[in-house]
Order: structure tokens, then C-alpha cells, then sequence
């Protein structure tokens, strides 16, 4: 049985082990959860992305949604943003896709051309 | 969709865009009587009535980005397929209220579906945002509130992904023991 001392469990291991987040400076993933995602699985590729991150204890990437991107159609859509302020949009994600874009993208840093709906060059001053 | 846990998820986004920052999702099953009501409140910017007025048409948006909105559109079409109803109530600065009743045992009733999913999720992208379950079969309730979570949680985000893993663990189990118990009545 799953407790609230399983929760303080994991917050004493956090405080012991983790540098909390820092604002700014961070990978970001964010997922398309408008109607048009969440009908074509985006709760499961958001699920997906919250697994992987864990897994890999990516703890300083920062994950968010967003509604729909008026590109209904390629849904799930997940975009990368990078430290650069690049942001890649990645279409017609799934569990697997996820995985990959996580270890090629995130970990990486190499973009995967073939899923790739757009891709806008971040600041050039930053 | 297939799940009324995804509708309730389009929904809880919807008061996201609002910019809630509390979110209550209310849960009823009555089995006496048959019903299954279904409540979402925000307390995000609410709407005008002339808004309200249009909200449930499939083209009704507050978004400038395309000219559709099947959000409600589709959950009208879930409760009225199964011999329910949908009403909202809104007003701006007080935020909106979206809820549903559905016939139980209805063949067209989808079933409820991974609402703790549905709740990890939606937290795991916006952990700012305060949601407070409450699922009440017949006369036993489970409430979740993530302000409790937070106190627990002290200066540990709620992000953090083993706490995002806790909270789907912990939903499921205690909403998997409410729906047990239904049947072992």
C-alpha cells in the first residue's frame, strides 16, 4: 500500500540528493495538450516523458503544456527547447518516440530530422 | 474519446488556459440512483455571458490561433449520448464551473478510465497549479488536495518526478480500493 510516508520518503531522498531546479538556463520539453493532443495520446506521451526523465534522473529539464498549436493534424506535438533558446518541434510523438527524442535530443543534443516539424533558431545574442 | 478521464483532463486544461491556479474535479457516483455527475471548477478569469451563451458550439474558442474549440463540444456529446446533460456557469474574475451527468449503466458510457493518470499528468506540466480530487462513491468519499502534498512536500517541487510517480501511484490505489468496495456491497 502507497502512504504518505512513501511521499516523505522520497522528499528526504530529494533534500539528500538533488540540487533543486534553477530557473532559466534549462532544457525544456513542452507537450500539446489541447483536445486535438490529448485525442490523438498526448497523456500518454506526456506520461512517456515523465517516466524517461525519472529513469535517467534528467531532473533539471522542465516540462510543461501547452493548448493546441493549430497544427491539429501532426498531434502529439513535442517541442524541445534547448539552453540556446533553440526550439524543435518534434510531430505524431508516441511512447517510443519520446524515449528517443529524450536520449538523441535532450541527452545528446543531436536533433532527429525525420520527426522534426520546425525548427527555430534560438537568440543569437544570448 | 474514449475515457471520460481524457475529457476531464481537455477540461482541466481548459481551466489551465484560464489561468487557474486552484482546480477542484468532483466525482459522484450514485448507484441508487443511477447517476455518475461530474463537476470541474476553476477559479481562472472566467467568462462573459455572452460567452457562456456560445461555449458548447464546436466552433466556440477563446483562442486566436484557429477558429475551432471541440473541447465541450465533445463532452456534450458524451453525457447527452448516454441520456445526460451539461451546464456551465461562469462569470469573469470568478472563474467557471463545467458539469456533466451520465447514466449509469448506459451502454454508451464510457468508462472512467486512468484518472490518476490523468491527474500525474496534468501536474507533471504545471506544477504550479493546486487540483483537489474528490471521488465519491455512494456514501464513502477520497479526496486528494495537492496543498496537503505541498506541506508534506516542504521545498521539494512537486515536479520532482518520483513525487509526479507517488501521486499517480497513490491516486490509482486509492481510487482502485473505492471501486472495490463498490462491488463488494
Amino acid at each position: 500500500m502507497i502512504s504518505l510516508d512513501d511521499l516523505r520518503r522520497i522528499r528526504d531522498e530529494a533534500l539528500a540528493t538533488i540540487a533543486l531546479r534553477e530557473a532559466g538556463g534549462n532544457v525544456q520539453l513542452v507537450v500539446g495538450m489541447g483536445t486535438c493532443g490529448i485525442a490523438a495520446g498526448a497523456r500518454e506521451v506526456m506520461q512517456a516523458v515523465l517516466d524517461e526523465l525519472e529513469k535517467r534522473r534528467l531532473t533539471e529539464v522542465l516540462v510543461s503544456q501547452t493548448g493546441c498549436m493549430g497544427l491539429c493534424a501532426q498531434e502529439p506535438l513535442v517541442e524541445v527547447v534547448d539552453a540556446e533558446g533553440r526550439r524543435v518541434v518534434y510531430k505524431k510523438v508516441d511512447p517510443s518516440r519520446v524515449r528517443q527524442i529524450i536520449v538523441e535530443h535532450v541527452v545528446n543534443g543531436r536533433i532527429i530530422p525525420e520527426w522534426t516539424l520546425n525548427v527555430t533558431e534560438g537568440r543569437q545574442d544570448g | 474519446m474514449e475515457e471520460l478521464a481524457l475529457h476531464i483532463l481537455d477540461l482541466m486544461e481548459n481551466a489551465l488556459e484560464a489561468q487557474a491556479s486552484l482546480i477542484l474535479v468532483e466525482v459522484c457516483e450514485d448507484r441508487h440512483k443511477g447517476c455518475l455527475q461530474v463537476v470541474i471548477q476553476d477559479d481562472g478569469r472566467g467568462m462573459t455571458r455572452e460567452q457562456v451563451e456560445g461555449v458548447f458550439g464546436p466552433f466556440f474558442t477563446t483562442r486566436e490561433e484557429r477558429p475551432v474549440g471541440l473541447g465541450l463540444a465533445l463532452w456534450r456529446q458524451a453525457a447527452e449520448s448516454c441520456g445526460g446533460r451539461v451546464w456551465v456557469d461562469s462569470s469573469p474574475g470568478k472563474g467557471t464551473l463545467v458539469g456533466a451527468e451520465f447514466q449509469l449503466g448506459h451502454v454508451d458510457l464510457p468508462p472512467m478510465g486512468d484518472l490518476a493518470g490523468t491527474l500525474a499528468v496534468f501536474l507533471g506540466g504545471s506544477p504550479q497549479v493546486d487540483v483537489v480530487l474528490s471521488y465519491t462513491v455512494d456514501d464513502r468519499n477520497w479526496r486528494f488536495d495537492t496543498r496537503q502534498i505541498r506541506q508534506v512536500l516542504g521545498q521539494v517541487p512537486l515536479s520532482h518526478p518520483p513525487v509526479i510517480r507517488w501521486i499517480r501511484e497513490y491516486c490509482s490505489e486509492n481510487l482502485a480500493r473505492l471501486g472495490r468496495s463498490e462491488e463488494d456491497d
